[in-house]
């Protein structure tokens, strides 16, 4: 073997076990988080459903729900049918308004995104009025009936 | 002529690596069961919330302190990267509150479904039946013939050993990792390239693929 083709053959050596080195896998891990919950004043439950829908369709997508305000979307789904995030948001009446609250979950890898960055685009889609947002979740009010 | 060879066995190789990648996993989320109690506090609800987590989880956090929302990750007993997790949220409606569940699992590498887990979680929270979920296979001690689970000792390269675990992962002795596959007693090896190699019928040896290895048993 000559000189230019050992170093050829050290090239291609050096090309395999790079690839080989960059397509190993990591170990997939769920990242799951709690998203924001707000409530929504002098709005009905139809409203939340509504944006919950828009909202997971918009940031993920096929949002279904279970008939009672329970939505559930997944990701768009790669190219052997698996999706590596979904997210869930709840609606629930309260008073003249509703509480909305978002959960998400992400497979990292291959997800790009963080569970906290999926929720925050969840949360930024949903279309509420914010001026009659009544609170969050970082401070919890108890509504009296 | 030799460039040919050369290149063509760079083909190879680069596609029996891509190749023997293992299926990636999902991810599968469980929603809809929610309780409404009309009466009761929402450090009550904290209380059962934590609780039931913690039977199923590790280590339940409260996102805020008193804020009654809480997640868990898991399974329990079970080293390495999460494949399930839960959020239990609490709200004060009037004078009780509702507490809804929702669970996420990995599939496949998680012994049971998110519907499961979130069943089993929401009946512990209430005081009902619940119906035991399958634990994760325990390593094996042994060297069996089923699974490639276990320490294995480099036969040829002094100091090299790989932790293979029941998920399918290995973990070599500088933190490498990569994965196993096992059928029949054909073996593949996802570390540093696709290797097919061959479990003996003691379960004991592994070799091919330019490696052999010895396990501890």
């Amino acid at each position: 073997m000559s000189r230019t083709h050992r170093y050829f053959a050290l090239a291609v050596a050096a090309l395999v076990a790079c690839v080989t080195l960059c397509v190993t896998p990591a170990r997939a891990e769920i990242l799951m988080v709690i998203g924001d919950s707000f409530t929504v004043a002098g709005a009905p439950i139809g409203d939340c459903n509504a944006n919950a829908k828009t909202a997971l369709n918009a940031v993920l997508q096929n949002a279904g729900d279970n008939g009672s305000g329970v939505w559930l979307a997944y990701g768009p789904p790669d190219g052997t049918g698996h999706s590596s995030a979904t997210a869930a948001v709840h609606c629930y009446p309260i008073d003249n308004g509703y509480n909305v609250s978002f959960t998400c979950a992400v497979e990292v890898p291959p997800n790009p995104d963080t569970a906290e960055g999926l929720c925050q685009k969840l949360a930024a889609a949903f279309p509420a009025k914010k001026t009659s947002l009544l609170f969050t979740s970082a401070s919890p009010v108890r509504t009296k009936r | 002529m030799n460039v040919r060879r050369v290149a063509a066995t760079m083909v190879i190789a680069v596609a029996a690596v891509l190749v023997g990648l293992p299926a990636p996993a999902a991810v599968e989320m469980s929603t809809g069961i929610r309780y409404v109690y009309p009466s009761g506090a929402l450090s009550e609800c904290s209380d059962k919330a934590k609780t039931a987590l913690s039977a199923y989880l590790e280590n339940p956090v409260e996102k805020t302190t008193g804020g009654g929302e809480w997640s868990a990750r898991g399974p329990i007993g079970v080293t390495g990267p999460a494949t399930a997790g839960a959020v239990v949220r609490c709200l004060a409606v009037g004078k009780g509150y509702i507490v809804t569940f929702t669970c996420v699992v990995q599939i496949p590498g998680n012994p049971y479904a998110a519907d499961a887990l979130c069943l089993d979680i929401a009946h512990n929270f209430s005081g009902k039946p619940v119906k035991p979920l399958p634990t994760p296979s325990p390593l094996p001690t042994g060297c069996t013939t089923a699974n490639l689970v276990g320490t294995w000792t480099s036969d040829d390269k002094p100091g090299l050993t790989l932790q293979m675990d029941a998920n399918g992962g290995l973990t070599d002795s500088d933190g490498v990792s990569g994965n196993w596959g096992l059928y029949g007693s054909s073996a593949t090896l996802t570390y540093y390239g696709t290797h097919t190699m061959t479990l003996t019928a003691d379960g004991k040896h592994l070799h091919g693929g330019g490696y052999s290895f010895t396990r501890k048993c």
